[in-house]
């Protein structure tokens, strides 16, 4: 792609824009609250764009595309009924009982209702999983700079790590959320730009179902948001429906801490509520963004593209005249500097609160978790780094992330809903139920084969650890002790619900 | 027998009618879920109780669009 001094400005701007506002706003971090939860603060319309564009980064503008050029429209589902009802759900049950409690972390929550095994595990899970992530999303950052600009693949990654650790470093969770704002605007641009030119290149939307459609049997459902259950894609309704509708978005919604942080991060509760439905509204139009392209690529190319991660950019190449290049390049590493940014705090935040706080040092100061989280940053940005030619091994980013999140999801979401529903629910059961839940979910995946019929089951995998946790939760709480009510107050649904309440119940336990 | 409840195989007969059906009695539920919190609960700590603050409508409006699609598509 031929590039213009006027794309280099842009690309210079962005980031030297950037980089001033998280050093301006490290001037207001002066506690361990400041960095991880902004002080509190925050309000519901900055937090919201900050979720919707924490969840779109790198593997939604490449992988999705991907997915939406091989499946077609279905993978919309992940946007829609993969996002509306969980965040109704998480907005007037799950956000408010977080908010209130003052929890910096799920875990911690998970540790205040069970144990800290439980909550040991949580964070332990959630810290790998970040780390492997980080990998994945820097390899995509790595793959669009080489492809787009033709920059050397090391040159790239390290230059967008040292913006994103220096913004992410001194400005935390402020610096985050409002940078995220800043690159919401920027993708939404650049997304609908690239979108409105395939369009026009391929005729328009009647243009394109056309030709989509006139591929062959194969494609006749391109543009069905339900498919059928038997299909051997990896999207039947069935799959849709119960794995990813009831469990896997909900558990990601309530249960996902890079996502729950920043509604922690809210002014008051409610703004925190508030804040998920502001999201909500901006999610109906991801598909658009992120889903068309890969529709858009298939009427432009035919069925001849191996890679589907590579379907974004060469769009890009093909579609975007010189001088548009560098809003566009722009608009995408918005899109991956905000998961990249959003993981590194979460995964700050889980280190300091939940392993270095708990077992190296109970008796660490503010300072000491400040300095302890700033410095853990820099550890797993230096690690994403290192690791992210390993994601090269596998076709199918997004595909192969959802399968390690389905993992875990199902049995935590099975230990959030019951430990907030059920007062009966013991410590020890949510500790089993967990490893059980897992365990599971990596069985099923590892015999998917003799089970399931469909093409890589995580949302059936998702499903089924969802209901054996349940069970496994009921079955050990009733040969186990659970806590006294005393100890669960602010916790459980019923037993005390208003904020102060909750704060006084939360103080006394702590002094013991 | 396993396989047959694991793979949702007792499904595979249903049609797309009847998938979309269970879809649409899920979005009902949730609206009616949303519709169902109080006003006390929905302004907790809100600034004022101006009627763009009423969550409420915000999932009346949400769910209007994720029912709209799914009949669209």
């Amino acid at each position: 792609m031929q590039l213009l001094w006027i794309d280099y400005l842009i690309v210079a701007v962005y980031f030297v824009g950037i980089v001033i506002l998280g050093l301006y706003l490290s001037r207001y971090i002066k506690e361990s609250s400041d960095y991880f939860l902004a002080g509190r603060i925050l309000p519901f319309w900055a937090i919201g764009m900050s979720i919707v564009v924490s969840d779109i980064g790198a593997l939604d503008m490449l992988g999705v595309a991907g997915q939406g050029y091989r499946y077609g429209i279905a993978v919309a589902n992940f946007d829609w009924i993969g996002s509306f009802p969980a965040m109704i759900l998480a907005a007037f049950i799950f956000v408010p009982f977080y908010w209130r409690s003052g929890a910096y972390t799920i875990p911690e929550f998970l540790g205040r209702r069970y144990n800290l095994s439980v909550r040991t595990a949580q964070s332990v899970i959630w810290i790998l999983f970040i780390m492997f992530d980080l990998g994945v999303v820097f390899y995509g950052l790595g793959l669009l700079f080489q492809s787009l600009m033709g920059w050397d693949y090391w040159t790239a990654v390290l230059i967008s790590a040292a913006v994103i650790g220096l913004y992410t470093f001194t400005g935390g969770l402020t610096a985050v959320v409002l940078t995220d704002v800043v690159q919401l605007v920027l993708m939404f641009v650049g997304g609908f730009a690239i979108v409105a030119l395939g369009l026009w290149e391929v005729g328009g939307w009647n243009a394109l179902v056309e030709k989509v459609t006139a591929l062959g049997p194969g494609y006749e459902r391109h543009f069905d948001l339900f498919l059928p259950a038997d299909t051997a894609t990896p999207y039947p309704w069935t799959g849709i429906l119960f794995g990813l509708g009831l469990v896997m978005s909900t558990a990601y919604f309530v249960g996902n801490q890079t996502i729950i942080q920043r509604t922690l991060s809210a002014k008051n509760e409610w703004h925190a509520k508030a804040s998920m439905l502001f999201a909500a509204g901006f999610k109906a139009f991801i598909p658009v963004l992120v889903v068309t392209p890969g529709l858009i690529a298939l009427a432009l190319y035919g069925t001849g593209i191996e890679d589907g991660d590579t379907v974004m950019p060469m769009l890009i190449k093909k579609l975007l005249p010189p001088g548009m290049a560098g809003l566009m390049f722009v608009a995408f590493m918005a899109a991956m500097m905000s998961s990249l940014d959003s993981m590194l705090n979460s995964i700050s935040t889980l280190w300091a609160k939940d392993i270095y706080q708990q077992f190296l040092n109970t008796q660490a100061s503010d300072t000491d978790l400040l300095r302890v989280g700033r410095l853990f940053m820099l550890t797993a940005l230096i690690f994403g780094v290192a690791t992210s030619r390993i994601s090269e091994l596998f076709d199918g980013m997004y595909v192969y992330v959802q399968t390690l999140l389905s993992f875990f999801q199902g049995p935590t979401l099975a230990l959030l809903l019951l430990g907030i529903f059920w007062k009966r629910c013991t410590p020890w059961a949510g500790f089993w139920g967990l490893l059980f839940g897992v365990a599971t979910a990596g069985a099923m995946s590892f015999f998917a084969d003799r089970i399931f019929s469909i093409e890589d089951p995580f949302l059936f995998v998702s499903f089924w650890s969802f209901v054996f946790t349940l069970v496994s939760l009921v079955g050990v709480s009733y040969v186990t002790t659970p806590k006294p009510d005393k100890q669960l107050h602010g916790l459980v649904y019923g037993l005390v619900m208003a904020d102060s309440d909750m704060q006084q119940a939360l103080r006394e336990r702590a002094n013991g | 027998m396993v396989e047959y409840i694991l793979d949702f195989r007792w499904a595979h007969d249903l049609s797309l009618s009847t998938a979309r059906l269970f879809f649409m009695a899920y979005f009902v539920l949730i609206t009616i879920f949303g519709l169902s919190m109080s006003k006390e609960y929905v302004f907790r700590g809100a600034e004022d109780r101006a009627l763009w603050r009423d969550l409420r409508l915000w999932v009346i409006v949400i769910m209007t669009v994720q029912v709209s699609l799914y009949l669209y598509f």
